[in-house]
């Protein structure tokens, strides 16, 4: 029942069912891209170069003459794939191990806090371009460089819940009680740690979203000719000189909708998680 | 809300960042008739003529040096004045003599050549510029022994007095005189090199990477590698002083900055925009484009010794399989032509008569299910990062080629890992653009289809086309040299060692008022012919 309670008080937020809208219209081009698209995502067409949005090109066609609907909605299983498969991995890396470092405080933890800081302190753009550069233009290591960035996220979040709650005389009473720690860490810590690991997660999608897309955007992303939203705008970018918008603006608004659609998510997730913000 | 509105904000913020890319520098212009502000894609690497040759450095090349021979010019019907191919004529030498049996050419030098500081040429400047290029083992050295076969530089280089210098080769040359016209093999002002000369740097190379001391029409007064270059006139130059007084070369590497640029009259001439960019500079009254065919070449290069590129089969029926017209429209505006053959089309022995191939499907299929591929194979292309034509292109053939079950990857790296990738084979694929700059069929093969080319990426291998190119480079029968080098074109485009593509031209965009356009064989504008209005 409380957790009716919780989703009742989630789906009463704007926007959250904004957020949600967008998300499902995602979801439905995930699925059923090959049935809504009504081109190749890859095929050129040297003849149909640069074709201005029309009743056969509903956004247009880029340089190559590849439909830019296509490829807006073939891109969202690329963006969504690469963007969720990170921020998964770092959460199931991130949170454990945040769980560690704050339980156990020692050389170990400040080993591995001085390793985040060391990541940390690198532009996230920079560490990214190097990485990939290293690693190879393919989706996986996009999403490895992303994860990657974003463990240190979760950890330390974790890692400050953690280094509250241990010093609670609920955990003494475990700890005197016999428990072990590793029952003590995932029994009585980690379920009342996760609320801000979990807010976290829909904010990290959008901006794994909009990491992917910069990385494409100069070049250190995926390769060509891969639908992915940020490649787009870059290859359009270059035609923005001849007049042409409809190459780079389209799939830059594919961007901002789905980035919107996290954060809004995120913020709902949060209010609702947070008694102080939800009491309004 | 502010956690979730700052990453929108910060999304929207990099949206408008990630489609405004086209913005430009501050470039402020000057109003003087006598200065000329250029802009290009980069700097030259190197002042130095024995630096590997590139195109912003033969053109720093044609403008500070002078060399030995010219061709003399002749006014196209577009108004631009090209190089006669078939007419030498005299430069820092002034008269010239060749042997009967083209063994040996002497020089007459001018008495009035004088460089930028002030020093009378000689025949001490040719020999220190012929001594130093031959120790470089570079440039002169390449072109002296790989073209004209000298072994030894003390039976070759021969100072007859003052102003006469001789140059006798083993064996009989055709190119023995037009060689000396090359862009590479200008004379130093040996006199003032010479100054820079130290124990550990004993041909000055230090001194020469950044300065120039030379007979040519400008000087280099200061030179800032990735920033400018700055070039004066030298008042005493031989052919006159120069219109313009000054050269300010500007680099800005992004076109589209170029094009902003001139539009907004910050610099006078801007180099190498794409052909979209010239479509729009064209439509601008302040200016103007000047368009030559001229002799570059851009084309997907194949492995022919790794499967499955070392079936010819394959190879042709890739050359069926490409939309060339199509490329020309979409990605070069209609500014370039089909390369039909693996010599430059301006040039002397030039035929297009072999090439047969069209778009066609069906002739593809068939070819690669005679070579045993009917199901198509996977390969690679690479391209270089930055380079929007290559990538372009590379989309069209990879859909292209997808059509006959041809599955190729599209890799994008630094053009320097391209380079090393092709020239140790380790890429199937990769795009290539190079120009020839002798205009001689025969030197243009020996560069690019002899096995033993360095160049010869492709590692083409044909025993009658390294037979005919070997006699055409040492006999002086002019008929039988072109009659050779028909043959060879035919040999090269049925073996199709590599996708014929297209030669792109060169087009220089300058403000309306800005006169005198020239073109020469490497590409490189001689600021010479320039003046204002």
């Amino acid at each position: 029942m409380k957790n009716n309670g919780i989703v009742l008080e989630f789906l009463r937020r704007p926007s959250a069912v904004i957020g949600l809208t967008i998300l499902a219209l995602q979801i439905i081009a995930v699925i059923f891209a090959p049935m809504i698209a009504p081109y190749s995502p890859i095929e050129a067409d040297p003849f149909a170069s640069l074709e201005a949005p029309s009743v056969a090109h509903w956004l247009g066609t880029d340089v190559s003459g590849m439909d830019i609907f296509s490829r807006i909605v073939y891109a969202t299983r690329i963006n969504l794939l690469i963007s969720i498969t990170a921020v998964i991995v770092a959460f199931a890396i991130g949170v454990p191990l945040g769980l560690l470092i704050g339980y156990y405080r020692g050389l170990l933890s400040a080993t591995v806090m001085r390793l985040f800081d060391f990541i940390q302190s690198f532009p996230v753009f920079v560490l990214g371009m190097a990485l990939v550069s290293v690693m190879g233009q393919e989706i996986w290591n996009v999403a490895i460089v992303l994860a990657v960035l974003f463990i240190p996220m979760f950890a330390r979040l974790i890692r400050a819940e953690v280094l509250s709650l241990r010093e609670r005389p609920f955990i003494s009473a475990a700890r005197c009680s016999g428990a072990t720690d590793l029952a003590i860490m995932f029994r009585h810590i980690l379920p009342n740690a996760m609320t801000p690991a979990i807010v976290q997660i829909s904010i990290s999608i959008g901006m794994a979203i909009l990491l992917t897309a910069g990385l494409s955007f100069v070049g250190a992303g995926v390769r060509m000719p891969t639908p992915e939203w940020g490649l787009m705008v870059s290859i359009g970018a270059q035609q923005m000189i001849l007049g042409v918008w409809w190459v780079a603006l389209f799939p830059g608004l594919a961007i901002v909708l789905a980035v919107l659609c996290f954060a809004l998510l995120g913020d709902a997730a949060r209010e609702v998680a947070d008694p102080t913000a939800r009491r309004r | 809300m502010s956690k979730s509105f700052f990453s929108v904000s910060g999304a929207v913020g990099a949206i408008f960042a990630l489609t405004a890319a086209a913005t430009s520098m501050p470039v402020f212009a000057q109003d003087a008739t006598t200065t000329l502000i250029v802009a290009g894609p980069r700097t030259p690497e190197s002042l130095d003529q024995e630096y590997p040759p590139t195109e912003a450095g033969h053109e720093a090349r044609r403008n500070i040096y002078e060399r030995l021979l010219a061709y003399a010019p002749k006014t196209g019907e577009d108004g631009i004045v090209y190089e006669d191919f078939s007419k030498i004529v005299g430069a820092l030498a002034e008269s010239w003599v060749v042997s009967d049996d083209k063994t040996s050419i002497t020089f007459h030098l001018r008495k009035d050549a004088v460089s930028t500081v002030g020093n009378v040429l000689t025949a001490d400047d040719v020999m220190w510029s012929f001594e130093r290029g031959w120790h470089l083992k570079a440039n002169f050295r390449w072109y002296m022994t790989q073209v004209l076969k000298i072994e030894s530089f003390e039976q070759a280089f021969a100072k007859i007095d003052e102003h006469t210098v001789k140059v006798t080769i083993p064996n009989p040359s055709p190119l023995i005189d037009r060689i000396w016209v090359n862009n590479d093999l200008g004379i130093l002002d040996a006199a003032e090199v010479k100054k820079h000369v130290t124990d550990e740097d004993p041909w000055a190379s230090i001194w020469l990477a950044n300065h120039s001391a030379s007979f040519g029409p400008y000087g280099v007064t200061k030179y800032t590698p990735g920033q400018e270059v700055v070039y004066e006139a030298n008042d005493k130059y031989y052919r006159g002083e120069p219109r313009l007084k000054k050269v300010i070369f500007r680099e800005m590497p992004t076109s589209a900055n170029r094009v902003a640029a001139l539009q907004a009259g910050s610099v006078d001439v801007a180099e190498y925009l794409l052909p979209r960019e010239l479509s729009l500079v064209e439509k601008m009254p302040s200016a103007k484009v000047w368009k030559v065919f001229g002799n570059y070449i851009h084309r997907v290069e194949m492995n022919n010794e790794i499967e499955p590129f070392s079936n010819e089969k394959v190879r042709q029926a890739l050359n069926y399989l490409v939309p060339r017209d199509g490329i020309l429209k979409a990605i070069y505006f209609d500014t370039a032509r089909m390369t039909k053959s693996p010599i430059s089309e301006i040039y002397p022995g030039f035929t297009e008569e072999y090439f047969q191939y069209s778009t066609d499907l069906e002739k593809a299929k068939a070819l690669l299910v005679e070579a045993g591929y009917p199901q198509g194979f996977k390969t690679e292309l690479g391209y270089r990062t930055g380079d929007q034509i290559e990538e372009e292109i590379a989309v069209i053939l990879k859909s292209a080629l997808a059509k006959a079950g041809i599955d190729v990857t599209l890799s994008k790296l630094p053009a320097s890992t391209l380079v090393e990738r092709y020239s140790n084979g380790k890429i199937p694929m990769y795009f290539f653009r190079d120009m020839a700059i002798v205009p001689d069929a025969a030197y243009v093969a020996n560069l690019w289809l002899n096995s033993a080319s360095l160049i010869n990426y492709p590692r083409f291998k044909n025993e009658e086309v390294d037979k005919l190119i070997d006699s055409s480079l040492t006999s002086i029968d002019e008929q039988k040299r072109l009659e050779g080098m028909r043959r060879v074109q035919q040999i090269t485009v049925e073996s199709a060692p590599w996708i014929f593509l297209m030669n792109p031209g060169y087009q220089l965009a300058t403000r309306s008022n800005v006169k005198g356009y020239s073109w020469y064989t490497p590409n490189a504008n001689s600021w010479f012919d320039f003046y204002k209005d």
